[in-house]
């Protein structure tokens, strides 16, 4: 199968001088043992291999550029200016709207056909919400909770109520909150990624509040046009101006925390936890991240899914936490899927909101 | 592609012994091992991932056996194509090798395994730092550092790789494991000598002892504009004449018309460190020095200091800021020299329309040339390619040498360049690799 793209990501991809900075944090580089076909630098330079009819499109090749964290880490350190993520993410389009839709893909597809959501597993959403719950308009913040916080409804639970905490008029969509889309364009599929955003920007703007507040952060950062604000900083600038305290501190024998943070600003949830007395915040490598972009590693590769939740609780354990907190829902529920409980070598595992709620209230 | 029956068995072979896991042989795997930083491409028929020094004696003995080549792999940030498998045969990935065996912290000596990176040797000791950080962000690795006898920015300072080296573990190409390492510190240099810089030719490292120096408390660096070249011949006089102990200088030339779009021909970053008390004088004398020349600088403190040096991002800032590709060559020249080699890549560069960034180290005579191409104009990558051959050939012809820090690789040595070299290296390799299956095509031919 042959492959035409554009000039633009021909030149992007040849651009590559192969150096390997984007191996250094790319989680799949060391969830595989350091396997470079696994590291983003693998992924450019076989993409341009491609591009240039060096390699063959095979099934194979596809399920490969299309599986990975989409933690975007390695966008972050290329010397020549690579948006590594953002080439991967225009090759992955390219590719579809030249009709090679992957395997690993049909499956979101479907599930967004029939649940409205890419993530699939017979997904209810608002089941954290009382039966008779109706959205108010004109709020002060909207909680636009994202798909997997649904399935995790005492993380989503949390989060309202720490909101609540702050501001009197708070409100969400609910029942039908339609899926923002970031997944899927990160995936190549841009014209349904853009369809899913405009129905959600339609639902947001029916019920007109001052701010959206986002427990999803994969969405703010893939469409910052959404204006939406995400959950943690939002919470940072809250802390700061002294709308919500943290009261209380951490109990010694639970004080050494390791955080899962979110990918699109690894920083932020740790500065937020070194406010708390007394807490630990154990050093964590800068390949641990994970938001709603590992969602398609974990629905068809779970076994690797699993090989980097086993390499990041044994970082874990080799430094004694006795809390993982997990900073996004979305990570957060695929964890306690797979393990099917929230304690793990000797650590507890706990959503940030919840975590960040206790300590509040 | 049919694999040969000899390449299959020896496969087997070795799967048996290592692990399925650790021998890979799908097409991703091994286009993925096809290439380093150089821009050049040669696909392995299986990369092997060892995890001890007796996998890599089983698997050059198989190797060996079967008469297959074998090129060692560390990190593949090569700029010249040292890690590509020219020949076919077996790529050995080591950087499943990458853990700390032990050390000595008031001494300063570690011994790791080869396929550790910049990155982790840094974290041994708190006070501690490795000076060679050739590609910036710290992932070459210790076996790819001594095969290339890599150096960097603060060579002048600290020397290269091998001024490290205290002692190597390398499995020979008859698979036969040896540690090269005095029971003191190294008194007899000459064998250990021998294997920094062969470029993977002569065996295969899986471990090292290394020196780690301590990192200096304070640091300065200087950004200073200069009109021309010949600038930064007097001020590097001025500087020796004057005993400031510089850790880096170096020079761009062209870097501000490339980046800014205009400007002056010359910039040079020069750093200096130590304590307060001498970094003080240092910097009262490099500034009076300056002042005189009335060439125009600015001067930084920490962060901003550190920032120049890592993987010269002034290097890497052109290709950022003119979205093209970048094809380098490393030569060294005696000071003399260093003009007239900038000087001629200058000329390289404007007869075959690319733009070219030169940079030299007035002190250590080492200048890397780097010419801009467009990566989708086959003609301009034909032409930068060209470029280079010229700039090497020139630059041999001048009474330069090539190869220093980045290595030579694939097709950099000839004959009439380095004839002593080549015949003593030939005679040595004869004897170690008598059917030349290590790393064959780099750095001499047979
Ligand atoms: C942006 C950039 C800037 C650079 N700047 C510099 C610079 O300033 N100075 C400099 O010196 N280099 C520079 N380099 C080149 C490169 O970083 C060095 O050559 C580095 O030492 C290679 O290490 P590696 O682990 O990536 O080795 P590789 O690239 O994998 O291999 C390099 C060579 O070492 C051999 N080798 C690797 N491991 C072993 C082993 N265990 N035993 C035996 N042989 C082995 C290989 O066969 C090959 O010949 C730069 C590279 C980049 C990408
Ligand atoms: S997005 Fe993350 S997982 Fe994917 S290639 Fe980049 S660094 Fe690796
Ligand atoms: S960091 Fe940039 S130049 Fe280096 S390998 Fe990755 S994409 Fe290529």
């Amino acid at each position: 199968m042959g492959v035409d793209f554009n000039d633009d990501l021909r030149k992007e991809l040849g651009r590559c001088i192969g150096c390997g900075a984007c191996n250094i944090p790319c989680p799949m580089f060391h969830i595989e043992d350091l396997r470079e076909t696994e590291g983003a630098r693998a992924r450019i330079k076989l993409l341009s291999m491609l591009g240039s009819g060096n390699m063959e499109l095979t099934e194979e090749f596809l399920s490969y550029i299309f599986t990975c964290m989409n933690c975007g880490l390695c966008s972050k350190v290329c010397p020549v200016n690579i948006d590594v993520f953002g080439a991967i993410i225009s090759a992955r389009s390219s590719l579809i709207d030249m009709g090679y839709v992957p395997l690993v893909t049909v499956d979101m597809r479907e599930a967004r056909r029939s649940t409205g959501s890419p993530i699939g597993d017979g997904l209810v959403k608002g089941v954290w919400l009382p039966p008779d719950f109706q959205p108010s308009p004109n709020a002060e913040i909207l909680y636009f909770a994202g798909c997997w916080s649904h399935t995790v409804p005492e993380v989503a639970l949390a989060s309202y109520k720490l909101l609540q905490q702050i501001s009197e008029s708070v409100t969400t969509i609910g029942f039908d909150e339609p899926c923002c889309g970031g997944l899927i364009y990160v995936l190549g599929e841009r014209d349904n990624a853009e369809d899913s955003k405009n129905t959600l920007i339609e639902a947001i703007s029916k019920l007109s509040p001052k701010s959206v507040i986002s427990g999803c952060s994969l969405c703010t950062s893939v469409f910052p046009d959404l204006g939406f604000t995400s959950f943690s900083s939002f919470i940072e600038k809250m802390l700061d101006e002294g709308k919500i305290r943290i009261r209380k501190s951490l109990k010694p024998k639970r004080n050494k925390i390791f955080l899962i943070p979110s990918c699109k600003d690894s920083k932020l949830a740790s500065r937020i936890l070194s406010r708390i007395k007394n807490i630990e915040l154990l050093e964590v490598p800068e390949w641990v991240c994970c938001d709603c972009g590992a969602t398609l590693l974990y629905s068809t590769d779970p076994d690797r899914f699993s090989r980097w939740l086993e390499k990041v609780t044994d970082i874990a354990r080799d430094l004694e936490a006795n809390q993982i907190v997990v900073e996004e829902p979305s990570c957060y529920s695929m964890i306690f899927k797979m393990l099917g409980k929230n304690k793990h070598k000797g650590a507890k595992i706990v959503s940030f909101p919840h975590f960040l709620l206790e300590l509040i209230t | 592609m049919e694999k040969e029956e000899s390449v299959i068995k020896a496969i087997e072979e070795i799967a048996s012994q290592l692990g399925e896991e650790s021998v890979l042989v799908d097409d991703l795997d091994r286009s993925a091992y096809s290439y380093d930083a150089s821009g050049m491409q040669a696909v392995p028929s299986a990369v092997i991932r060892p995890s001890t020094a007796d996998d890599v004696s089983f698997v050059v003995e198989v190797a060996n056996k079967f008469g297959i080549p074998i090129t060692p792999r560390g990190s593949g940030t090569s700029l010249v194509g040292g890690p590509l498998p020219v020949s076919g045969g077996f790529v050995v990935d080591m950087q499943k090798m990458n853990g700390i065996i032990d050390k000595d912290e008031e001494n300063g000596l570690v011994r790791v395994e080869a396929g550790i990176n910049v990155r982790e040797l840094n974290e041994i000791f708190p006070d501690r730092f490795m000076p060679i950080n050739p590609d910036g962000a710290g992932f070459s690795t210790v076996g790819g550092l001594i095969a290339e006898d890599s150096a960097s920015p603060l060579s002048i300072r600290y020397g290269t790789m091998g001024d490290l080296l205290y002692g190597v573990e390398v499995v020979l190409p008859n698979g036969e494991i040896i540690l090269v390492e005095s029971p003191g510190p190294p008194s007899r240099r000459s064998i250990l000598n021998l294997l920094v810089g062969s470029e993977g030719t002569l065996g295969i490292f899986t471990s090292a002892l290394l020196r780690l120096p301590r990192r200096p408390e304070n640091r300065i660096a200087y950004k200073i504009e200069l009109t021309d070249i010949s600038d930064a011949l007097i001020l590097q006089e001025e500087i020796e004449k004057s005993g400031i102990g510089v850790s880096a200088f170096e020079v761009y030339h062209n870097y501000k018309e490339l980046v800014e779009g205009a400007g002056t021909e010359a910039v040079a970053f020069i750093e200096i460190s130590g304590t307060q008390e001498c970094i003080e004088i240092w910097d009262s004398r490099l500034k009076s020095i300056l002042g005189n020349m009335e060439f125009p600088f600015e001067s930084m403190t920490e962060e901003k200091a550190d920032n120049i040096w890592e993987g010269r991002k002034n290097l890497y800032e052109v290709a950022k800021v003119r979205e093209e590709a970048l094809k380098v060559v490393s030569l060294r020249v005696y000071p003399s020299l260093v003009r007239d080699t900038v000087q001629e890549a200058d000329r390289t560069g404007s007869r075959l329309k690319l733009p070219v960034i030169s940079v030299h180290n007035p002190l250590l005579g080492w200048v890397i040339v780097a010419f801009l191409y467009n990566p989708i104009d086959e003609k301009e990558v034909e032409r930068a390619e060209r470029a280079v051959s010229n700039v090497i050939s020139k630059s041999i012809s001048l009474g330069g040498s090539v190869g220093y820090g980045l290595g030579a690789g694939i097709n950099r040595i000839t004959q009439d360049m380095d004839e002593g070299f080549v015949s003593l290296l030939s005679i040595i390799k004869e004897t170690l690799d008598p059917s030349w299956i290590m790393n064959p095509g780099k750095l001499i031919e047979r």
